[in-house]
């Protein structure tokens, strides 16, 4: 079968040959870091692909999309789409041993662009990234109080009662929407910084900055700590979890599957884009993690092994959520039972032990058909244990309101809310660790600072830069615009460029040039599995996957939820639609990176062009005229 | 079972009779001075409820007077509280005479109540909710309001750790590279005769030759003796 590959001359001068890599290898003459053992890259790279999406995302796309059923679509594009690309990103991060932007250079200098589109994506990610790090730090230095403060609401001005906001909503509602964000009702009632949230915001940078100051030396300490505390907290709280009442409901409502959702596209849709995100693909980040390892490392091994991880948390994460979920809908279910029975008690003055759960639905309907009017007037609520369930919000909404919630009702709250936010925090930092790596890298590499420059120095100002655009998060409409940033600066970006590296690595780079990198670096050529994948079915479903996503995106209002209290269906979140400014601040969320590939190839191109025909006009017009010191000699 | 319900719903269960007499005209539902008091003894106390009988319902009649006592002033005796109206569920209307005999207005009783809540609820052994007066609504505890500095003081200790941990790590960081500048100098010497020596004996040079592609000539310095098409 011909091998496609596009001509890419010139190839061999950008990389460095084997026999160049086994010098700087033995000889470690390479001013490159290097990561102090294996430990440390793999709870690096975990860190990166485990984060806050496995915990709060996975869990909801699970449950609404049939249970269990949606572990298969999950497991088969995690073997289609994920590992190979993870094993691509690893080894050509190994063999050309550079960051995003100086592999993609080294590939063809008109590539370059790719580099480029990575490094904003991991900027805008990692700005309200770390917005969202310092709302769970805000939660966490609030956690150390009993009654924890989102229990209850707090009273007016005079005493007299609750405030009236909470006692519409709910205390934890409350919490988030007012004494937290203290949301406007629309995006463009901007209103001004909110100060404890600027001073969370500092805290947020600031620890970000002390685990990066020196790149992979200070990071790789700090893995040990960031990558392995959430499985830790996650296992006390499945623990606790299941001691809790109602909690093998929650599990039995996530994992029970409902077949009929696998005709739906959507679910396969969501189980491709959750599997790719999943993985923090084409952020740049784990091609530079990689480009640190030794030349010889396994590769191979460690996609498949980071893949099964990541997966592995992903169900893991969603088993102890809803345990722990399944707990918060029965405390509801409960307490909406018994507030029934309390008003039927009360209205009828039956005797308090006379009526119980089990005669509870008979006396209603006995009492329903002999004093219809009153019943009526009781305000009786359905209490139904499904519907409770099914509040599965994703998000922020499920760590700050509906996981919040169940903790308060938890004994001993404080301990189990420090240590879900803990636990929300080092995935938040971990992940914060390969954003960074996909910003700083690239910008040494494009040589925009002087080398002279500190690596600390560099790193501090990324980190002032982001932090000062980051105060457009903490604002009153901050929250409207980190769901903004969210839903499309992370998106269609990251889909394309993906879909740009399987390329260009098969057929520019060349794919035959690849299977001997491998072979040479981990002493086998890849096997049919990773042929396959590599040349036609990642790519495949990649472009499959970006055009629905596209369509889909495209052709849907760009409206948005709001909290608003003047709402008439409030506690619930009114949709209302996005001014029209926001649109173009959705085009160039989405537009500038991607535009950056084919942009950055155009403006080599041209430069390439100008410069040949310059080289040209060199060439003709130079006279060689003989000078001494400088001044000609006139012979 | 529908029997049960049938006795429950319309209480043919005769109720314990109040006291006086006279009383039963004066305490009904429809009086305005009446209030209601709905008793939870399962929610509040579970196995170690307590009967409600006579003798409970007289040390309700006598809380209140104390209650009475202790808001007007004057002398209330357990007679001038009459009971009426009780239900299986516990609860039942009440209304307080004075010397006259003539019924205490709805509010006064009200302030009574409030000003010795507490207590009554404690006689019982019961709380504000389980203890209900109907119309009268519970005291609010006022919230603790010193909560707003802990976080304040969680984040001081906070950021005092990172800018300890700054501090260690830019120390650090200048010693190693004063280190390292140190180590380079004394290692030069070696370093430069290790290239010198791959050169020399044309190694470097040897093993580029067999390979396909082209060759950058600038690397190889001894060039004339290795120079290959």
């Amino acid at each position: 079968m011909p091998r496609l590959v596009l001509p890419n001359p010139g190839l061999e001068d950008r990389i460095l040959s084997y026999e160049e890599l086994e010098r700087k290898e033995v000889e470690e003459v390479d001013d490159r870091p290097k990561w102090d053992n294996k430990a440390q890259y793999m709870l690096t790279c975990i860190g990166f692909c485990v984060g806050l999406g496995n915990v709060w995302r996975f869990p909801y796309l699970c449950q609404s999309h049939g249970g269990g059923a949606f572990m298969i679509p999950f497991l088969i594009l995690l073997v289609l789409e994920g590992v190979p690309l993870l094993h691509l990103e690893f080894a050509i991060g190994q063999r050309l041993r550079k960051g995003s932007v100086g592999v993609w250079s080294s590939i063809h200098p008109y590539l370059k662009g790719m580099g480029i589109a990575s490094m904003l994506v991991s900027f805008l990610v990692g700005l309200y990234y770390n917005s969202i790090i310092a709302l769970v730090m805000w939660y966490f230095y609030n956690s150390f109080q009993e009654p924890l403060p989102w229990s209850i609401c707090p009273m007016t001005e005079n005493k007299t009662g609750f405030v009236d906001e909470c006692v519409r909503s709910s205390p934890v509602d409350y919490y988030w929407y007012r004494e937290t964000l203290n949301i406007s009702s629309t995006i463009n009632d901007s209103g001004d910084i909110q100060w404890w949230l600027l001073l969370c915001l500092i805290s947020a940078w600031a620890v970000l900055y002390v685990c990066t100051i020196r790149g992979i030396e200070t990071t790789g300490k700090a893995v040990y700590i960031t990558s392995t505390l959430p499985y830790l907290v996650l296992t006390i709280f499945l623990i606790r979890g299941l001691t809790l009442k109602g909690s093998v409901d929650g599990i039995k409502f996530l994992f029970t599957p409902k077949v009929e959702e696998l005709a739906n596209p959507t679910t396969w849709l969501d189980a491709g884009t959750q599997v790719f995100y999943s993985f923090s693909l084409a952020f740049g980040g784990l091609i530079s993690f990689s480009s640190y390892n030794s030349v010889h490392n396994n590769c191979e091994r460690d996609a498949v092994i980071i893949s099964v991880i990541n997966g592995f948390t992903s169900v893991y994460a969603a088993t102890v959520i809803y345990t722990i979920i399944g707990f918060r809908a029965t405390e509801k279910f409960d307490t909406c039972f018994d507030n029934n029975m309390l008003s039927l008690t009360n209205a009828f003055d039956l005797a308090e032990t006379n009526l119980t759960r089990e005669n509870y639905k008979d006396v209603l309907d006995y009492l329903n058909s002999t004093y219809p009017e009153k019943v009526s007037t009781l305000d009786l609520k359905t209490c139904n244990l499904q519907s409770f369930l099914s509040q599965g919000v994703e998000g922020t909404g499920l760590a700050f309101i509906v996981f919040t919630e169940a903790i308060t009702k938890m004994p001993v709250s404080p301990l189990w809310s420090i240590l879900f936010f803990v636990m929300l925090f080092c995935l938040g930092l971990s992940s914060m660790f390969g954003n960074i790596e996909g910003v700083l890298v690239p910008i040494q590499d494009m040589k925009v600072f002087p080398k002279k420059w500190p690596k600390e120095l560099i790193t501090g100002l990324i980190c002032i830069v982001c932090f000062f655009i980051a105060f457009i998060f903490i604002i009153n409409s901050g929250n409207y615009w980190l769901a903004l940033f969210d839903t499309y600066a992370g998106s269609i970006p990251l889909l394309i460029i993906a879909f740009c590296e399987m390329v260009s690595v098969v057929y520019i780079y060349g794919i035959d040039r690849f299977n001997n990198d491998i072979k040479w670096m981990i002493g086998h050529k890849p096997n049919i599995f990773w042929q396959v994948t590599w040349r036609f079915i990642s790519p495949l479903i990649m472009l499959v996957i970006f055009l629905f996503y596209f369509v889909i995106k495209v052709r849907e209002k760009l409206t948005y939820i709001v909290w608003n209290p003047e709402y008439e269906d409030f506690p619930n979140l009114e949709e209302k639609l996005y001014p029209s400014w926001v649109t173009v601040v959705i085009v160039i969320l989405a537009g500038v990176p991607s535009l950056a590939i084919p942009c950055t190839a155009l403006y080599m191109f041209i430069r390439n062009r100008c410069r040949k025909n310059d080289d040209k006009q060199g060439l003709v017009h130079s006279t060689s005229v003989a000078s001494v010191n400088g001044t000609q000699i006139k012979i | 079972m529908w029997i049960g319900i049938l006795l429950l719903v319309f209480n043919f269960f005769p109720s314990p009779g109040s006291d006086a007499t006279s009383g039963d005209q004066l305490c009904t539902k429809e009086s305005p001075d009446a209030h209601k008091v709905r008793i939870s003894l399962d929610a509040a106390l579970g196995n170690e409820a307590y009967e409600w009988d006579e003798s409970e319902q007289f040390y309700f009649q006598a809380t209140m007077a104390y209650g009475m006592r202790k808001s007007t002033n004057k002398t209330f005796n357990v007679s001038n509280v009459l009971i009426c109206e009780e239900t299986k569920r516990i609860s039942f209307y009440f209304v307080v005479t004075n010397e006259t005999s003539d019924v205490v207005r709805k509010d006064e009783v009200e302030k009574a109540i409030r000003m010795v809540r507490p207590r009554f609820n404690d006689a019982f052994s019961l709380d504000d909710k389980t203890l209900e007066f109907v119309g009268i609504e519970p005291t609010f505890v006022p919230a603790t309001e010193p909560t707003v500095t802990v976080w304040l003081i969680v984040f001081g200790v906070v950021m005092g750790l990172i800018v300890i941990g700054l501090i260690v790590n830019i120390i650090t960081g200048y010693k190693e590279k004063k280190k390292k500048a140190r180590g380079s100098e004394g290692g030069g010497e070696e370093n430069e005769d290790k290239t010198l020596k791959g050169i020399e004996n044309g190694i470097y040079c040897n093993s580029l030759a067999g390979d396909k592609g082209q060759k950058n000539e600038a690397f190889c310095q001894d060039d004339d003796k290795l120079t290959q098409l």
